[in-house]
């Protein structure tokens, strides 16, 4: 159908009171699907092993530029790969993009903008659907009369021609209708805001139109012709016509529009933060992690977590999906209590370290695996052995269907029970932090020689062990998923260690201020923070001895 | 868009009374003192020719906000209906009527009745509203025809 046929069969069917006017509304019941479009977006599989690299080795991710991104657009001149702008400052980098459009396609700003955001931002992409059937893609999108050379005084004319016809033998009158409000007296020409596609509202309908749409929120931008079954998308032109004092709100959701579908932008996670994290060259697909001064926020520029290697963010998804689906049966199963394995005390942890000692009876075990702290401690000789699924505890002769849910059951909880652990003790890590400024002070009250420089390892220690707890933790979403048997056993050596010595450092780091072992701390966190770069590159390598 | 719902309501009554489709009826509700009130329409709609819903008249009342026509009024089949995408209370479950989805201000009375008269013999069952009546269009197609005549007869006009 040419746009001409279009527009004609339209006018009739809005203009003319005929009977018959009333067949063409479009409905379902079903809700659009509007996600239809995800999958094609994701980048290829091998691109994921990328991912959720931790800053001190993600430099070199994120510069590449696999998919031939416009590099250069963002010249931030000093290498970095992701910097944080205010939102502001993309107001130019979306309208850079958009000129680009309407430059190579000919079409008005207000459709590029459109077809751009229904693309996602990706031009090659637009350019290849748009060369290859420019009318399915403008229908699709919504802007075909926008785009098909009628400028809305032009759509507006001619629907005046057709509409003044038809009125003509209905009333005297030569003014206009408005199918909202339905006004009984007409309006003049100029009290009519027309859309290119030919239908036109009076100036107060447009208002409550434009101001309603507003109060849906970010799918305002969305909003189509008021028109029932016509799909021409509202854009700021008729915004500007027709609310001006609401241009601001309605920009304000396109730029949060344009944050959220560019392939190289994400909104700071930071509560109430309005910086961008913006990726120079590749996507942010390409992954690497993101600092915001303004809020002390780290997160993952392809996800927006907070930072998680090792694991993937798609495993990192489908872990969290996994957790949030069992967490009931897994916190029934491990609640927030234990039992002293020697005289069943409930027992509640309330320091990072696993080795507990029981206050009723002195036992001293593992948190963990609740065994005597003698197969564990470092200083007895024993060793930590507790971060292996062992398979073989779990009878793996039954093949009943019951048996089997069982032992992936138990497989599971062994990884969430270690990595929920992990997430705690992160977050007592996180609150000592404020504690750890006091004793500080303490520390260096006791000693009349000392300076601040001198107890400033134990917020070094202390930052450190926030880390590793935060890499512990996706260590253990990391070896769920990780099929080959092989890998696994040499990635939970590197594990063990790191787990070992992480718990040491806690415990070396707690120690009341009297018995504290500056030397001693020094070291282990500095050990500590090896065998953590350790794991990463070990991961990042491909796990390839 | 406030305000304008009474002035639009009474064009759609003019309107509607200069020319409806065959077999609907659409008024507001008598008040009892001569007066109508313009935000609850009383309106029927007949089963499509050719159906197992001809010959009953279904009855649906039509309860305006003074935000229509920016948002749609609440459309209930008053008794409920038996149909998939007919809430137990009533309340009809269709694109053009849900604000979220399909509705737009310019959608007349008239094209919501005949969004509703269509629904009828063309159920959606992508989004089931009652239980009863899906799971027979599902499951038992012979019987879900049975509970439709019976429908139709229980609301066939005395003439």
């Amino acid at each position: 159908m040419s746009s001409d046929e279009y527009n004609a069969s339209d006018e009739e069917y809005e203009y003319e009171y005929t009977d018959d006017e009333d067949q063409d509304v479009t409905m379902t019941t079903t809700h659009n699907d509007e996600g239809e479009e995800e999958e094609d977006s994701k980048p290829p599989a091998s691109d994921e092993k990328k991912s959720g690299s931790n800053k001190r080795m993600s430099s070199g991710s994120a510069r590449e530029n696999p998919q031939g991104a416009p590099v250069g657009v963002f010249d931030f001149g000093d290498g970095s790969s992701i910097r944080m702008l205010p939102a502001s400052e993309l107001k130019p980098i979306m309208a850079n993009q958009i000129k680009e459009v309407v430059d190579v396609l000919d079409i008005p700003p207000s459709a590029a903008s459109i077809l751009m955001r229904e693309h996602k931002w990706a031009k090659e992409r637009l350019f290849q659907a748009f060369f290859d059937n420019p009318d399915k893609v403008q229908e699709k999108c919504g802007v075909k009369a926008r785009c098909s050379g009628s400028s809305s005084i032009g759509g507006a004319d001619k629907v005046a021609k057709t509409s003044g016809k038809n009125r003509a033998t209905r009333s005297s009158s030569k003014r206009k209708h408005c199918e909202i409000c339905m006004d009984d007296d007409g309006f003049e020409s100029d009290e009519m805001i027309c859309m290119p596609c030919g239908h036109e509202f009076c100036e107060l309908c447009w208002y409550g139109f434009i101001s309603n749409a507003l109060e849906k929120g970010p799918l305002c931008v969305r909003e189509s012709c008021p028109q029932a079954g016509c799909n021409e998308l509202v854009t700021e032109e008729e915004v500007k016509q027709a609310a001006p004092d609401l241009l601001p709100k309605f920009e304000s959701y396109q730029l949060r529009s344009f944050v959220e579908t560019y392939g190289m932008t994400r909104w700071c996670p930071g509560a109430g933060c309005e910086q961008v994290a913006v990726a120079r060259g590749a996507t942010a697909d390409g992954g690497g992690i993101a600092h915001c001064e303004k809020c002390t926020t780290s997160f993952c520029l392809k996800c927006g977590e907070e930072p998680h290697a090792p694991v993937t963010c798609r495993d990192l998804t489908l872990w969290q999906d996994k957790c949030r689906n069992e967490s009931e049966t897994a916190n029934w199963i491990l609640a927030n209590t234990k039992p002293c394995p020697k005289c069943h005390r409930r027992i509640e942890k309330n320091q990072g370290c696993n080795h507990m000692t029981c206050s009723g009876c002195k036992f001293e075990f593992c948190w963990i695996c609740m065994g005597d702290w003698t197969q564990h401690g470092a200083n007895t000789g024993g060793y930590y052995k507790c971060n292996k699924y062992d398979p073989n505890s779990a009878d793996d002769n039954d093949q009943s269907d019951a048996a089997r849910a069982r032992r992936e059951l138990d497989r599971y909880l062994h990884y969430y029970k270690r990595y929920h652990g992990h997430s705690e003790a992160q977050e007592f890590a996180k609150k000592s932090l404020k504690e750890t400024e006091a004793r500080m002070v303490a520390l260096q009250e006791q000693n009349v020689d000392s300076t601040w420089t001198d107890v400033e390892f134990l917020k070094t220690a202390n930052e450190q062990l926030v880390q590793c707890r935060q890499v512990l933790k996706y260590t253990y979403a990391f070896a769920f998923y990780l099929q080959d048997n092989e890998k696994r056993q040499r990635f939970e050596f590197h594990q063990e260690m790191l787990e070992k010595f992480t718990e040491n450092l806690t415990e070396l780091s707690e120690k009341p201020l009297h018995e504290m072992n500056r030397t001693e701390v020094v070291n282990q966190t500095r050990v500590v923070d090896k065998f953590m770069a350790n794991i990463l590159k070990y991961v990042d390598d491909g796990m390839e001895d | 868009m406030s305000g304008i719902a009474q002035g639009r309501l009474k064009e759609e009554r003019k309107s509607w009374r200069r020319d409806h489709p065959f077999g609907f009826y659409a008024r507001p509700v008598s008040r009892g003192d001569g007066s109508s009130n313009l935000m609850l329409w009383e309106t029927g709609i007949p089963g499509k020719e050719g159906t197992d819903w001809e010959g009953g008249v279904y009855k649906v009342m039509l309860e305006f906000s003074d935000e229509y026509p920016s948002k749609p009024p609440k459309c209930k089949f008053v008794p409920p209906l038996f149909h998939p995408n007919v809430y137990p209370s009533g309340t009809i479950c269709l694109s053009i009527l849900n604000e979220e989805e399909g509705w737009r201000p310019a959608i007349s009375v008239k094209q919501m009745l005949m969004g509703i008269q269509d629904l009828l013999d063309s159920p959606n069952p992508n989004s089931p509203a009652q239980s009863e009546a899906y799971q027979l269009y599902i499951g038992n197609k012979a019987e879900y025809k049975r509970r439709v005549k019976a429908e139709a007869r229980k609301n066939t006009p005395s003439t």
